[in-house]
C-alpha cells in the first residue's frame, strides 16, 4: 500500500476535526463562564483531567470491559456466522430459525436482565450473554444476506463443472460473501461495546459501564464522562480494527474495480 | 433437434421461447418435463452434470483471480489431469488465444472481448467428457467491434479446436457465420422447429457476409424468422 500523502488526510479528516475542535471551545467556554452548571455538563478540560488523575483506577475497569467485549464478540461471531451459513444450506432451517431471530431482537434486554443475573450471577457471563444477544444478529444476517448474493449464474456454471455444495460454497459463495459479513462484524463490534455497557449497569462489581453508573450516582459528572469517552474510544479502535483487517481479507486488488 | 459430433449448430428464436431453458436442460441443470435427451446413448441428467461445458452469457469470471486461476477453477473442481500438466495446457492455450500477456491480470483489467476469451477458454478447459460445448448468447453483451474481432478469431480457431458447439444468439450474421445448421425456434402453442443448412464452405473467412451466398441466406432466414412470428 502506499502512503498517503497529508494533504489528502487533512482533505478527509479535516472538516472533521475543525469541527470536533469548534463543539470543544463552545462546550469548554460554556462551562467556565458558567452558563452551565459544572455537574452537569462537566467542561473538556475536567474530563481530560479525570481521565489522568483515575487512570489507575479506570485500567482494571477497561479491561474488564474489554474482556466481556470480546468473549461476546468472538462467541457472536462464531455462532452467527455457523447459523447464518447452515440457514443457507439448510432451507427448512432458516424457516424454522429466522422468527426466531427477530423475536429475540425484540426482546427488551433491561427486562431479561433479572433473569441473566440468576442463570449467570454477577459473573463475566451475564454480561456476555447480553453482549451476544445484541451482537450475533447483525452476524447472522450479514452472513446469511451475503452468501445469496452469489445468485444461481455462478451456482449453475459450477455445477456444470461437476461442483459439489460444498466446492459452490467455497469457490464462489464464501469469498462473494466476505463483503457483506465484514459489514456484519462492523456492527457486531459496536453492539459488543454497547451490550457489554449494558450488562455492567445491570449489575456487577468491575467493567467501564459499572464505572460510569457509580460514579454518576455520585454526581461526579467529569468521572463518568471519562468512563464514557474511554467506551466510545474504545468501540472506535475496536471498529478501526476490523475495518483494516478487512482488505487484507478482501484482497482488494481483485474486487475493486 | 439432433446435433452430430463436430458440427456448429446455432438455435435461433425469440426472447422467452425457451432457448436457455434448452440449454440448462441439456447441461443437466433442469429436468425436462418431457421429451429426452441422448447424448452417446446416455439419457440421465444427473449424469450429464459436469459433462457437458456451459457458458452463460455473463462472463462470470471471479474478479479477485488472476486469469489463469480462473481458468484452473473447473480443475479444481473437477481434476482430470496433474496441476502441473493442466497449467502448461491453459498456458498454451492463452497464448494461443492472445492472452499470454494477461496470464497474471485480474479481470477487471481486461476488455470485455478478453474477458469473453478467458471466460470461453475456462469453458474449453471444463470441457467435460461429452465433448459438447453450450454457448448461451456468449457474445451477446458486446459491442459490434469487439464481437467481430472475437467472431475473427473463432473462426481462425474453429478447425483447431475439433468441439461439438451449439451456440444461442440473436444475431443472425453470426448464426450464419458460424455454424453448420441453424435452428429456429418459435415459442408458444404452436411450437415448431425449423432447420436451416448454411451451405457455406469452410474454413470460412469473417468478411463472408459480404458475398452473395451469404446474403441470400441472411434473407432467407430473416423471411422465415417473420414468418414464424406472424401467427
Amino acid at each position: 500500500m502506499q502512503p498517503i500523502p497529508f494533504k489528502k488526510y487533512l482533505n478527509n479528516y479535516g472538516p472533521f476535526i475543525l469541527l470536533l475542535l469548534f463543539i470543544l471551545v463552545i462546550w469548554e467556554s460554556a462551562v467556565r463562564l458558567h452558563l452551565i452548571p459544572a455537574f452537569i455538563l462537566p467542561a473538556p478540560s475536567s474530563i481530560g483531567i479525570a481521565l489522568i488523575e483515575h487512570r489507575q483506577l479506570l485500567r482494571p475497569h477497561l479491561m474488564a470491559t474489554l474482556q466481556e467485549i470480546l468473549v461476546g464478540f468472538v462467541l457472536s461471531v462464531i455462532c452467527g456466522s455457523l447459523l447464518g451459513t447452515g440457514m443457507f444450506l439448510f432451507r427448512p432451517l432458516e424457516r424454522a430459525i429466522y422468527p426466531f431471530l427477530i423475536i429475540s431482537q425484540t426482546i427488551p434486554l433491561i427486562a431479561l436482565s433479572p433473569i441473566f443475573i440468576m442463570w449467570f450471577g454477577y459473573t463475566l457471563w451475564s454480561k456476555v450473554a447480553v453482549v451476544f444477544l445484541t451482537a450475533f444478529f447483525p452476524v447472522v444476517v450479514s452472513t446469511y444476506d451475503g452468501l445469496r448474493t452469489s445468485g444461481q449464474a455462478y451456482k449453475d456454471l459450477l455445477l456444470t463443472f461437476g461442483a459439489n455444495r460444498w466446492q459452490l460454497l467455497a469457490k464462489t459463495q464464501i469469498p462473494l460473501a466476505l463483503p457483506s459479513f465484514f459489514s456484519g462484524l462492523k456492527l457486531c463490534i459496536v453492539y459488543c461495546v454497547i451490550g457489554a455497557t449494558i450488562g455492567e449497569w445491570l449489575g456487577g462489581s468491575k467493567g467501564l459501564g459499572y464505572f460510569s453508573r457509580r460514579m454518576a450516582g455520585n454526581m461526579q459528572s467529569a468521572e463518568m464522562f471519562a468512563a464514557v469517552f474511554l467506551l466510545s474510544a474504545l468501540g472506535v479502535v475496536l471498529f478501526l480494527m476490523i475495518a483494516l483487517l478487512e482488505p487484507l481479507f478482501l484482497k482488494k486488488r481483485g474486487s475493486k474495480q | 433437434m439432433d446435433i452430430r459430433q463436430g458440427e456448429f449448430v446455432s438455435v435461433i428464436g425469440a426472447s422467452g421461447c425457451g432457448k436457455s431453458t434448452l440449454f440448462k436442460t441439456i447441461a443437466g441443470l433442469l429436468e425436462p418435463t418431457h421429451g429426452k435427451i441422448i447424448i452417446h446413448s446416455n439419457s440421465s441428467s444427473s449424469t450429464r452434470l459436469g459433462q457437458i461445458a456451459y457458458m452463460p452469457q455473463q462472463d462470470l469470471l471471479l474478479p479477485w483471480r488472476t486469469v489463469l486461476d480462473n481458468c484452473l477453477l473447473p480443475w479444481e473442481i473437477k481434476p482430470r489431469f496433474s496441476k502441473q500438466q493442466t497449467i502448461s495446457h491453459i498456458r498454451e492455450m492463452l497464448s494461443h488465444f492472445g492472452l499470454a500477456d494477461v496470464e497474471k491480470a485480474f479481470p477487471h483489467e481486461l476488455s470485455g472481448g478478453m474477458k469473453q476469451r478467458v471466460a470461453f477458454l475456462r469453458t474449453l478447459v471444463a470441457g467435460g467428457g461429452a465433448g459438447l460445448m453450450l454457448l448461451d448468447e456468449p457474445f451477446g453483451a458486446l459491442d459490434a467491434m469487439s464481437k467481430r474481432e472475437i467472431h475473427r478469431w473463432l473462426l481462425e480457431l474453429w478447425d483447431e479446436l475439433d468441439q461439438t458447439v451449439m451456440l444461442i444468439t440473436h444475431d443472425l450474421e453470426e448464426a450464419l457465420l458460424l455454424s453448420d445448421r441453424i435452428y429456429l425456434l418459435s415459442g408458444g402453442v404452436h411450437s415448431e422447429l425449423q432447420e436451416i443448412i448454411v451451405d457455406l464452405p469452410r474454413p470460412r473467412h469473417y468478411k463472408m457476409n459480404y458475398e452473395p451466398r451469404f446474403i441470400a441466406l441472411r434473407e432467407e432466414l430473416e423471411r422465415r424468422l417473420y414468418a414464424a412470428h406472424t401467427f
